[in-house]
């Protein structure tokens, strides 16, 4: 029967129906955790106070940084011309975290961490730590005949191993202070929203859209193969050169605000390819409502579970990847033995 | 005069690349003209795909000149090249689940017809290359024959409908998966191709279908151009002893008087078992 009906629903229609999910999760988001918040009776004081400073900018940081990972899972996939191009996975995230690190141990002494500059110098750390992890993974994994999964792993865990002992080094020269903010976020956590992350993270979010505008059609063309997508009039190069920026960009701002968030880029665009096709046109806008919305549900069941204590987000969406990712490599196995 | 050199739409200089320090393409002199089909032949190695990535702007040349349309190939803008020459490599590798339908439209991307246009000119294309059949089939799930013939739609979907400009169309070996049935496809549908003003050149394995579809045949030799004429001048007894090192006779088809070429020997000898020991 799937050769009949390849497609479950359209994307335009996916769109919509993601677009109307959204508000809901975060409604949910917001309302569950370790105190009820009742809408019912009106909100005392005191619930005010969680709901605006705490509830609140968590449950929209974790869908601004849901969105990112999911659309920079997505042109990363389209860059490798490979589904299982994953940002945590090929050692993207891990580059971003040495970036951030050393942002920290280096940039402590001139600027608050807390304030917006400290943030945003983390959040430029990790983004230049990104943008040479993927430079480095590309250069070594893709040629004209495609991208070799074995290597592009392979160079992941190269990365990450010496990202973990780079981390290992600079933990060594920080003092107590740092070396509580560098492991903390090196889990993947959430509990450090507030309002400057909200905001830093939706402009960085707002830029990486702009630079994503119009680079649907080519990524659809970049899918075919390189030279296939220059014999289509593509300026194979630029384009090139612009995803590896937007994935950098894009996994630098969840590092920064957020830590190591494993596997979210990489099931949402995989859920949205089997829903309504690979077609990046709705595929980029599709993955970053899912991606929102799986990052919600993924904190709040974080939150809830061992109530009053929390676990970090990345514990959650990685036994959640895990599973998924295996069963993919298998499925890629089978097809091509 | 004039005439002859206006109808001449692709021209090919001097020709020469190196690969490594390695000369593998030198002094080649080519042209195609419009509505013409050119047969690329040669043993393994002697330069066919070298040749054919060359002119499709993807290798770097370090000596000689091509010209399409009378315009040199590095002065044509990106997106005209990609409406008029569309290339077809020998081997595509795509992971994504996309339709058939959708890896043939993908082929419109240079263009900007409207989406009306574009499903129209799809339609007809896979029609055309009796493919109609797979359009809504995922292509990764596909036979390597059926994959082949999709890309074959999506680059002549590519330079499909009316247009100003010239158009080319380069295969490379185009039929290495098809079945019969396909191959006689091919040498149709090159031919209906030429009536429409399209220029082939495409690289083959097969002498006969080179005898049988191609208006002039190169023959590629070392990285040389060893031949270049009609079938009747090129593929000749001695020609295929020199290049190819096998022993041939002619045989000619009774109705239609087509010429074929049987194998009668290797030239070499293989090593016998008492030899290699």
């Amino acid at each position: 029967m799937t050769a009949l009906r390849p497609r479950l629903i359209g994307g335009a229609k996916l769109i919509v129906l993601l677009t109307l999910l959204c508000p809901l999760v975060l409604v949910f988001g917001v309302l569950l955790g370790p105190t009820g918040l009742s809408v019912l009776d009106g909100f005392s004081a005191q619930e005010l106070m969680i709901f605006r400073e705490i509830r609140l900018p968590r449950v929209l940081l974790s869908a601004l940084i849901g969105a990112v990972l999911a659309m920079s899972g997505a042109v990363l996939q389209g860059l490798f011309r490979n589904p299982l191009a994953d940002p945590s996975l090929i050692g993207i995230s891990a580059g971003a975290s040495v970036g951030a690190s050393a942002a920290i141990l280096f940039g402590m002494g001139w600027l608050s961490l807390w304030g917006l500059g400290g943030l945003s110098m983390v959040a430029f750390g990790a983004f230049v730590g990104g943008a040479l992890a993927v430079m480095l993974v590309y250069s070594l994994s893709t040629s004209s005949e495609g991208t070799s999964v074995t290597t592009m792993l392979l160079v992941g865990i190269a990365i990450s191993a010496l990202a973990a002992a780079s981390n290992n080094l600079m933990s060594l020269m920080a003092d107590n202070e740092m070396l509580r903010r560098m492991s903390l976020w090196q889990m993947g956590n959430l509990d450090l929203a507030n309002w400057s992350r909200v905001l830093l993270a939706a402009l960085m979010l707002g830029v990486f859209l702009l630079l994503l505008r119009n680079q649907a059609a080519s990524l659809n063309a970049f899918l075919l193969g390189e030279s296939e997508a220059r014999h289509l009039g593509i300026a194979v190069n630029g384009v090139k050169r612009r995803l590896i920026f937007l994935t950098a960009l894009g996994v630098g701002i969840a590092t920064a605000m957020a830590g190591t968030i494993a596997f979210v880029g990489l099931i949402v665009p995989h859920l949205v390819r089997l829903i309504s096709g690979p077609d990046h046109r709705t595929l980029i806008p599709a993955s970053g409502l899912l991606g929102a919305i799986l990052l919600v549900l993924a904190d709040t069941l974080a939150r809830v579970v061992l109530a009053p204590a929390e676990l970090p987000v990345g514990v959650v969406t990685a036994f959640l990847g895990v599973p998924f990712f295996i069963y993919l490599l298998r499925q890629q196995r089978v097809r091509r033995p | 005069m004039n005439q002859a050199i206006k109808k001449c739409l692709l021209q090919v200089q001097n020709l020469g690349v190196n690969i490594g320090g390695c000369e593998v393409l030198s002094g080649i002199d080519l042209d195609i003209r419009v509505g013409e089909v050119v047969a690329l032949v040669g043993p393994n190695g002697s330069g066919k795909t070298t040749l054919i990535k060359t002119l499709a702007g993807e290798q770097r040349l370090d000596q000689g000149e091509i010209f399409l349309h009378e315009k040199h190939l590095n002065n044509w803008p990106v997106r005209d090249l990609a409406r008029s020459l569309a290339v077809l490599p020998q081997k595509s590798v795509l992971d994504f689940p996309f339709t058939a339908r959708e890896v043939v439209g993908l082929a419109r991307t240079p263009h900007d017809t409207g989406r009306k246009v574009d499903a129209r000119i799809v339609s007809e294309v896979l029609d055309y290359l009796d493919a109609a059949y797979l359009a809504d089939r995922l292509y990764p799930r596909l036979s390597g024959g059926e994959q082949q013939r999709i890309q074959l739609a999506r680059v002549l979907a590519q330079i499909w409908g009316e247009q100003e400009l010239p158009r080319l169309l380069i295969l490379d070996e185009p039929s290495s998966y098809f079945d019969l049935a396909h191959q006689q496809m091919l040498v149709e549908l090159v031919a209906r191709l030429a009536d429409r003003g399209i220029a082939v050149l495409m690289s083959l394995h097969d002498i006969n279908m080179a005898m049988a579809c191609a208006d002039r045949i190169a023959v590629l030799c070392a990285g040389r151009l060893q031949a270049f004429g009609t079938a009747q001048e090129v593929i000749t007894t001695e020609m295929l002893r020199s290049v190819f090192a096998v022993n041939t006779n002619f045989v000619s088809e009774p109705e239609s008087g087509q010429r074929f070429m049987a194998l009668s020997g290797s030239v070499r000898h293989l090593p016998l078992e008492s030899d290699v020991e």
